[in-house]
């Protein structure tokens, strides 16, 4: 390690606040004597008047030096500081807050004695955890301007269309010949009761018609690699296989409607068809006719697979109300356990459902309905859960409502929760993954109906805009809930012996392991690196390290903890004999 | 984020965001990471909106503020975006290419920039006028509440900062704006056209939000679940769509409810040990992102009784014991009639609509529209929406403001 | 086998009844805003505390706390956010495992079990802070001088690394 830096330590007495508990004398003469420390000095309020200008301005003179600044919590106006000492020009690492006030002061204002040796070893662990901090280079990343978006049904058609209006080159991806996606495969879509095609076709147009976005039908992508600024995509297409490298991936894969042979007699007896195959049938125009039964909650809501399709109800609700309007006259029902009608539109459409004179009929789970018929569908016995009476709709169609299943796709590194749907971040970030500058939306995330995948896929745009808009991103500021990340862990190469704990324990994968000539050692993406220290946790030789702040500070932090309090060590030795462990 | 704006939109007037919850706050930051400068515009006193005033959330059972306030704090800290809180946005009047908008600040006695949260002017009021912030508000300031301040000015000479003005001018501005997000959240529903659900009759009987408030971790009980007359409250009752798909009030459905009492009940039993907490429900709604799970391995395995009712009367019994309500369970067909500590009703839930949005631009059941040219909605305004919801609406949002100017 | 073991006390409870030394680890997104909550509504608390913020409680390596222990600590704390609400994509959750072998390893050494606390999202308010500090500060108050049985090359009471 190099020389270490000068510290200077300003005090604030925040009028009193602090000052009046903590005995400032004290903490000065204990600093003074401090070889560590170059000034010290006390002011009544830093946040207020010009002394913090001042102070911008001696250390901009003085660039070897640092600056502990001892005062209210950095969550009061701690942080403010820092920036404002970063407004004027002084780099955000020669600075840090100590918090005296909300750590010190303000809990332990009845122990001013105590007080006052805390506040001394709070000062004493700042001034350690500032001397060893290393403030490596941020990394700076060449992006490659272009996103890649995976699937072109409603979610990825939406993030592409508006990519491309705001002038970023796009490539998308397609696995069938055909864009629009599920827009493909519906008659109407809820809750706008719009035609699929009506809908798909100035989508697909907006698409063709800019010049910016490039479509590949018929391909897949077979490989991803890389990191936010530069994925490796190995896409297999019609013409073979070819490579692209795009700044950010929006994944908008969809989810596939499947119904297993078997459940509730389907594909074993006519006239027991899958809410799919209904849809079909709407968009070929044909006569339909023939009482109908809904039969809602297929194989989803259960232990095994514990979600909500979501898009079900809606679908049920938009075909019944359909069958009833051409044909009035017709027994519409559709039982189910609870009707998924959230929101403004959906309450709408369920209510319009109701007034159309659609039969709702409650069913417990315990008690699924039963299809009826020997060569061909006769009926549904249902025990109504509201009235307790079983009762026998005479139909001759039952529609399954097709719950949507997560697709798996090997190529995309990216975990999936246990049904298989991609993990996204919590909190407001909900299109983000573990990995930066890959996003998910649509129903690849979570099922969800047109309206809401689209809205997901711009959503899931302004964030891959943010990173392809600039030719160089710092590699500090693609955490998303931070200003910049904390650290960037490092892996030396001298000690790491390829133990790969770091490997095990990384939630962002952002260490792996690589052969070099004298073994395996283990590597960090420094791109993919959020700073939240678990490599250097688990590391059994500390090769594995966060140079700001590191395994070294923290022990020297911890031994400065108690230091001001020297209270008897004694050691007595015993002869013994060592347990077997 | 120090990074160069994005292509050609340099030259854009700023966009104006109005409402500073989770929505307005998503908005706010993509636009300025995109490069346009962005008017934050939030009628409170701090950035957060509702959900910051949350004690949880579904289905992750993170702290309400938790999502929140880091977002807050970039907004704070971004260059490119001006907060304006205690705003209201009075006028909205369009222009060529470009709107005008006048904003109507009425700031607080207390000036946030030069209070250090020494609290002396609390110990000085005598009228219990200066409180502090609501917990996890950054920076934390006093403030003082014009209702009950009197204006003797002994706040002003306790202060050390002189941070206390007790005559600050309430200001209007006009901003060039180009582009309006909307994103002002909701309100809570009159329920007085209901009345059989007793709202206001009992202060035991109480809307979700002052529930929430009620069992908040860092709210008056510090997470115990009690009734207004300090007994603990064993017997806690929800009663879903309350003021909601309901003709008299709102038909809409509030979308948030029904995983709302879920989360309350499973933190109501988690807390009380052992007791009874009912949910009445008439469908349950658990369609979101793994929200079927909270609902089955959460909520349900905590012991939450779920009943298919909607219950017809809620009344306060006479002598303080208890809240009788009255119901049929439409699964077994039974009437009953039980007695509960604590009733909650859940459901009421109506878009907030500022003034300066103009009639026509009103959807049915007075949603902010969407497609309004020069205008986006955003969250709830929008249309019923969660948390998550809301997120993703306002990054959409500010990717279609951004589109629609650079094209 | 038989062995050189040394038992060594590290900390004798101080007679002066001051507050016990304890060392706490607490998550900045979690924890941290808890501790900083408990100063804004200015909750008394035992003076023995030193609050170190780390980025996330999976950053706290077990050897740090062991040496935390023989710097003279005589509890230490560590303090993560909801175990489903880790900012760092589900860190915690292996610190949660992490620090339940540790208390195993602190058992055995003979530093024991109940001088480690660790809490995942149960002081994010300022109120349940200060309720935490109070009863391990307690907690450790009653527990008699803390001893150690180490072998004559231990690592963890062996050097410093480098000194500054």
């Amino acid at each position: 390690m190099t020389a270490f830096p000068v510290v200077n330590c300003i005090l604030c007495r925040c009028h009193g606040e602090i000052g009046d508990i903590v005995s400032f004398n004290r903490l000065q003469r204990q600093l003074a004597g401090d070889d560590r420390v170059a000034s010290v000095e006390s002011c009544d309020a830093l946040c207020l008047g010009d002394i913090l200008a001042n102070l911008a301005r001696r250390m901009q003179a003085d660039n070897g030096t640092r600056l502990l600044i001892a005062g209210c919590s950095p969550l009061a106006r701690g942080e403010d500081l820092i920036d404002r000492l970063e407004a004027y020009g002084v780099d955000p690492a020669r600075v840090m807050v100590t918090d005296i006030r909300e750590g010190c002061a303000w809990i332990h204002a009845a122990q001013s004695e105590a007080a006052t040796a805390k506040a001394a070893d709070l000062i004493r662990m700042g001034i350690t955890a500032l001397r060893y901090r290393e403030a490596p280079p941020d990394i700076d990343i060449a992006v490659c301007q272009r996103v890649l978006v995976m699937g072109g049904g409603p979610a990825g058609l939406a993030a592409a269309a508006a990519l491309g209006r705001a002038g970023v080159a796009v490539t998308l991806v397609e696995a069938t010949g055909r864009l629009g996606g599920m827009l493909n495969y519906l008659g109407r879509v809820t809750p706008s009761n719009q035609g699929a095609d009506a809908m798909r076709e100035p989508l697909v147009e907006a698409i063709q018609n800019d010049p910016h976005i490039q479509v590949h039908l018929g391909t897949r992508v077979a490989a991803l690699s890389g990191s936010a600024g530069n994925f490796e995509a190995r896409l297999s297409g019609k013409n073979g296989e070819t490579h692209l490298t795009a700044g950010a991936v929006i994944v908008a894969t969809g989810a596939k409607p499947r119904l297993s042979r078997g459940i509730y007699r389907y594909g074993e007896l006519p006239g027991v068809i899958s809410g799919m195959e209904m849809e079909k049938a709407f968009r070929d125009g044909g006569p339909i006719g023939g009482d109908t039964v809904f039969i809602q909650c297929v194989n989803v809501r259960n232990q095994e697979r514990s979600y909500c399709s979501a898009v079900c109800c809606p679908a049920a609700l938009k075909n019944a109300i359909r069958l009833k309007e051409g044909d009035p006259g017709m027994a519409v029902t559709i039982l189910h356990r609870d009707i998924m009608s959230p929101g403004r539109q959906l309450e709408a459409l369920y209510r319009r459902a109701t007034a159309a004179g659609v039969l709702f009929i409650r069913f417990d789970p315990q008690e699924p309905p039963r299809i009826e018929g020997r060569d061909k569908v006769t009926g549904v016995t249902v025990a109504d859960a509201l009235s307790g009476r079983e009762r026998s709709i005479a139909a001759q169609r039952v529609v399954l409502s097709t719950p949507l299943e997560p697709r798996e796709n090997r190529a995309i590194p990216l975990p999936a929760e246990r049904h298989g749907f991609y993990r996204v971040q919590p909190f407001l970030h909900t299109v983000e993954t573990s990995a930066p500058g890959l996003f998910v939306c649509g129903a690849a995330r979570w099922p969800v109906m047109v309206e809401g995948a689209m809205t997901q896929g711009r959503a899931a745009a302004a964030k891959a805009l943010h990173l392809v808009s600039r030719p160089v991103c710092r590699a500090s500021e693609l955490i998303s809930f931070q200003k910049a990340r904390a650290a960037c862990a490092q892996v030396l190469p001298e000690t790491c012996t390829g133990c790969g704990n770091c490997v095990a324990v990384c939630p962002f994968t952002a260490c792996r392991l690589e052969q070099t000539p004298t073994g395996w050692r283990a590597m960090v993406d420094p791109v993919r690196c959020m700073g939240c220290g678990s490599c250097a946790a688990v590391c059994p030789n500390q090769s594995a390290v966060l140079p700001e702040n590191g395994f070294r500070a923290m022990v020297r932090i911890v031994a400065d903890a108690f230091a001001g309090r020297q209270d008897g060590r004694p050691c007595r030795t015993i002869q013994g004999r060592v347990a077997d462990q | 984020m120090m990074e160069q704006p994005a292509q050609s939109d340099a030259i854009a007037d700023p966009v104006l965001v109005v409402g500073g919850g989770v929505a307005g706050i998503s908005a706010a930051l993509d636009l300025a990471r995109a490069g346009r400068s962005v008017h934050l515009v939030e009628r409170a006193g701090e950035l957060g909106g509702r959900t910051a005033h949350l004690d949880k959330l579904y289905p992750t059972d993170h702290c309400g503020f938790c999502p929140v306030w880091s977002e807050a704090r970039l907004c704070r800290r971004h260059p490119r975006i001006s907060v304006h809180t205690w705003t209201t946005v009075s006028e909205l009047m369009p222009g060529e290419g470009f709107q005008t908008a006048v904003l109507h600040t009425s700031p607080n006695a207390i000036d946030p920039e030069r209070c250090i949260c020494c609290g002396r002017c609390a110990a000085a009021c005598e009228e219990n006028a200066v409180a502090l912030t609501a917990p996890h508000v950054y920076p934390p300031v006093f403030r003082i509440d014009a209702a009950r301040c009197t204006g003797c000015g002994r706040c002003s000479e306790a202060c050390p900062t002189g941070a206390v003005d007790l005559h600050r001018p309430a200001e209007a501005q006009r901003l060039r704006i180009g582009g309006v997000i909307w994103a002002t959240g909701f309100e809570a529903a009159d329920l007085a056209p209901a009345p059989e659900f007793g709202a206001g009759s009992h202060p035991d009987i109480m809307d979700a939000l002052a529930f929430e408030t009620w069992i908040a971790e860092a709210g008056p009980n510090q997470g115990a679940i009690r009734c207004h007359d300090g007994r603990p409250a064993t017997r806690v009752a929800f009663i879903q769509c309350a003021g909601a798909r309901d003709r008299r009030l709102q038909s809409h459905c509030s979308a948030v409810c029904c995983m709302h009492a879920l989360k309350q009940a499973r933190w109501v039993r988690r807390r009380q040990g052992d007791g009874r907490c009912v949910i009445f429900y008439t469908d349950l709604r658990t369609e979101g992102h793994g929200y079927e799970t909270y609902f089955r391995q959460a909520a349900l395995a905590e012991g939450i009784e779920m009943v298919r009712a909607r219950p017809g009367l809620v009344y306060p019994l006479p002598g303080g014991d208890g809240i009788a309500v009255k119901y049929e369970n439409t699964l077994t067909r039974t009437p009953a009639m039980e007695r509960f500590d604590l009733v909650v009703l859940n459901g009421g839930l109506r878009p907030a609509v500022p003034e300066a949005v103009e009639a026509s631009c009103l959807a049915a059941g007075g949603f902010v529209a969407e497609d309004v040219p020069g205008a986006r909605s955003c969250g709830f305004c929008k249309a019923p929406a969660d948390v998550e919801t809301a997120a993703v609406q306002g990054s959409a949002a500010a990717m279609e403001t951004l589109t629609e100017v650079v094209r | 086998m038989t062995a050189c073991v040394t038992e060594k006390t590290i900390a004798n409870r101080p007679q002066d009844g001051a507050d016990p030394k304890i060392l706490v680890f607490a998550c900045r997104w979690c924890s941290g805003i808890g501790a900083d909550e408990a100063g804004r509504q200015r909750l008394p608390m035992p003076a023995g505390f030193r609050c170190v913020p780390v980025e996330c409680a999976a950053g706290v390596d077990p050897d740090v706390i062991l040496k935390a222990f023989s710097a003279g600590a005589e509890g230490v704390a560590v303090l993560g956010c909801h175990l489903d609400g880790c900012r760092y994509n589900r860190a915690n959750h292996a610190a949660a495992k992490r620090m339940a072998l540790l208390t195993t390893l602190l058992e055995t050494v003979g530093i024991g079990a109940d001088r480690l606390l660790t809490s995942f999202g149960t002081a994010h308010e300022g109120h349940q802070f200060a309720a935490l500090m109070r009863r391990f500060s307690q907690r450790i108050a009653a527990l008699s001088a803390l001893t150690c049985r180490v072998t004559k090359t231990d690592p963890v009471l062996g050097g410093w690394g480098d000194d500054a």
